[in-house]
């Protein structure tokens, strides 16, 4: 295996959200630091269609389009926090990626049932219209990407960002992961047994599967020479593929190890430089172990802390990348490593070093970001504040 | 970055709905989407100038206008079905299954990227991983599948498509890649007036 050369070539500028902590930073900023779970009955899933109506539903009207609301509402608040920088950027040099796992997939529902839906709302059941619609209402006149590689989408589209500004494309590039809840995605993965009842619980003893979860969350990469003092940087990545199993990961955690090489090697770190990992965690008996069995693999004993935030909002699928990003930076610029909610036995044989509640890291600098997905995909991304 | 200076196209094949029920790719091959299908035919013949490279260097990029939205209808569909919603086809409901079906049956473990839409970046994208140094080799393919059902919900004609074409730098090449390339439409079309099919 040889280095990939990513270089420090993009930073974080400003992000926004909306999720099941609330709508904007502020309310995931305050769960973060308090350990909180916001998964809550939603009794739109209480038919026997779905394994649980326990699920991190966003605090927002339901509409027939709900792709386009929680991007537009994460992209108001990221270009909000970013404004400084962005009135500086042509809007030619201004890119988008979207990431999306199903898109306004509640418009194929409605059509299905014979509900109103509108000709706008049938549009953005394809992704890449809606990536174009967003890239006209947000003025980005630049390249126009749509990624959609699984639970992994999220980490993938900053890496797809970082490179359109690497490859000079781009000065900057809007990120927007969303994906939103739906009775498609929530009977497919009752259908598959995938749910915990009872809301998941990453790296117990008596976790049983994953909570389905609902986001849109935004970030505005910008060139590094145009960031901000103390901002966060991107600073390698790696992804692989398992080779395996369409829906279950390797036992081994080799496909997971490779992707964390990768990254470190193209970040030019030792393992030992890591100092927090944020990992999947979905709650699933597989996806934990096989985190746990690469973690293993890379760090041997000397595990950093790590965490895993899907109790707090559930499994936001193409959101949960960037949504996870934006955690971490904010761990980063506050020097906190946040907990694991709904943690309550470590499995036996998982990392020594979970963390279940927050705790203070003032000297928190590097942070490894992992999201695995459907199709063996892995990614990695690490993340510094210079 | 790496050294590579050129970007080489050294195999293509393009594919439809005709050849896959003579296809001989296993008992997995007939539980699959439509998409993976095609994917797989596609690029079948061009494994014999990748198998034999680390699997860990080898790349896939996928690219899909409508993305699993034909296996979307088609799940869907089950939910007012005596029968009830399918999990086999759950599985495909995503536009990244192809990378999923290609890994398993090439043991390609490289990176992989899915994108959603034209593909006018389709080969861009797989040259940047190899001037990255991320791979050595990198499978791209374009694959549409527009069912009957699912014209009714969008403006696209039915389709039943793949084209694959693997891109390798420095080495020998059969017609070398031109970065302004980037319209697949015309990228195949003089890959055909070629003949340049494996």
């Amino acid at each position: 295996m040889r280095n990939n050369t990513t270089t420090t070539s993009a930073a974080l500028a400003g992000w926004g959200l909306v999720c099941a902590t609330g709508n904007g930073a502020s309310p995931l900023r305050d769960a973060l630091q308090h350990n909180r779970s916001a998964l809550a009955v939603d009794s739109r899933f209480s038919r026997a269609l779905f394994q649980t109506n326990l699920v991190g539903a966003a605090p927002q009207e339901v509409t027939d389009d709900p792709a386009w609301q929680f991007a537009t509402t994460a992209l108001h608040e990221a270009v909000r926090a970013s404004e400084s920088i962005l009135r500086t950027i042509p809007a030619e040099r201004l890119g988008l990626v979207l990431s999306t796992t199903k898109a306004n997939i509640e418009a194929l529902e409605r059509i299905a049932d014979g509900r109103a839906c509108s000709m706008v709302a049938r549009r953005h059941l394809q992704a890449d219209l809606l990536a174009a619609d967003l890239a006209a209402e947000f003025g980005a006149r630049g390249p126009v990407q749509n990624v959609s590689n699984a639970c992994v989408s999220g980490l993938i589209a900053l890496v797809q960002g970082a490179k359109l500004i690497r490859r000079g494309v781009a000065d900057a590039v809007l990120v927007i992961g969303v994906d939103h809840l739906s009775a498609f995605v929530v009977s497919g993965f009752s259908t598959l047994k995938a749910i915990d009842p009872d809301g998941c619980r990453p790296f117990d003893q008596n976790r049983c599967g994953l909570s389905p979860g609902e986001a849109g969350a935004a970030v505005l990469l910008v060139r590094a020479d145009l960031a901000a003092p103390q901002s966060v940087y991107i600073r390698g990545w790696g992804s692989s593929n398992d080779a395996n199993h369409m829906t279950g990961p390797s036992r081994d955690g080799a496909g997971l190890a490779q992707a964390i090489r990768v990254a470190l090697r193209a970040s030019g770190l030792a393992p030992t430089q890591i100092d927090y990992i944020n990992a999947h965690g979905t709650g699933t008996q597989y996806n934990d172990a096989m985190e746990s069995a690469a973690l293993l693999s890379v760090f041997g004993a000397a595990i950093p802390p790590v965490s895993g935030l899907k109790g707090m909002f559930g499994h936001t699928l193409g959101a949960a990348g960037v949504l996870e990003t934006i955690a971490c930076a904010m761990s980063l610029q506050e020097k906190f490593l946040p907990g694991t909610p709904r943690l309550e036995h470590v499995a036996a044989g998982f990392p020594a070093s979970l963390i279940k509640t927050p705790r203070r890291a003032p000297h928190l600098k590097r942070i490894l970001k992992l999201n695995t997905g459907f199709g063996g995909m892995n990614g990695a991304l690490i993340l510094e504040q210079a | 970055m790496s050294n590579i200076r050129n970007i080489f196209i050294t195999a293509a094949n393009w594919t439809d709905q005709s050849e896959i029920a003579t296809a001989r790719l296993g008992t997995r091959f007939g539980r699959m989407d439509l998409s993976s299908q095609l994917a797989l035919l596609a690029v079948e013949p061009l494994a014999e100038h990748f198998k034999s490279l680390p699997a860990d260097r080898v790349a896939l990029v996928i690219n899909t206008r409508t993305g699993s939205l034909s296996t979307d209808v088609a799940y869907w569909a089950g939910h007012d079905l005596a029968g009830g919603l399918s999990p086999t086809l759950f599985i495909y409901t995503l536009p990244s299954s192809t990378i999923g079906e290609l890994a398993i049956r090439h043991k390609i473990t490289g990176p992989s990227l899915c994108q959603v839409g034209e593909g006018r970046d389709l080969i861009g994208a797989g040259a940047d991983l190899l001037q990255a140094d991320e791979a050595d080799a990198v499978i791209c393919v374009d694959v549409e599948v527009v069912s009957a059902a699912l014209t009714a919900l969008i403006k696209l004609p039915e389709a039943a498509t793949a084209r694959a074409l693997l891109l390798q730098g420095n080495g020998p090449g059969e017609r070398e890649w031109n970065q302004n390339d980037r319209d697949i439409n015309q990228v195949f079309a003089t890959l055909r007036e070629q003949n340049l099919k494996k």
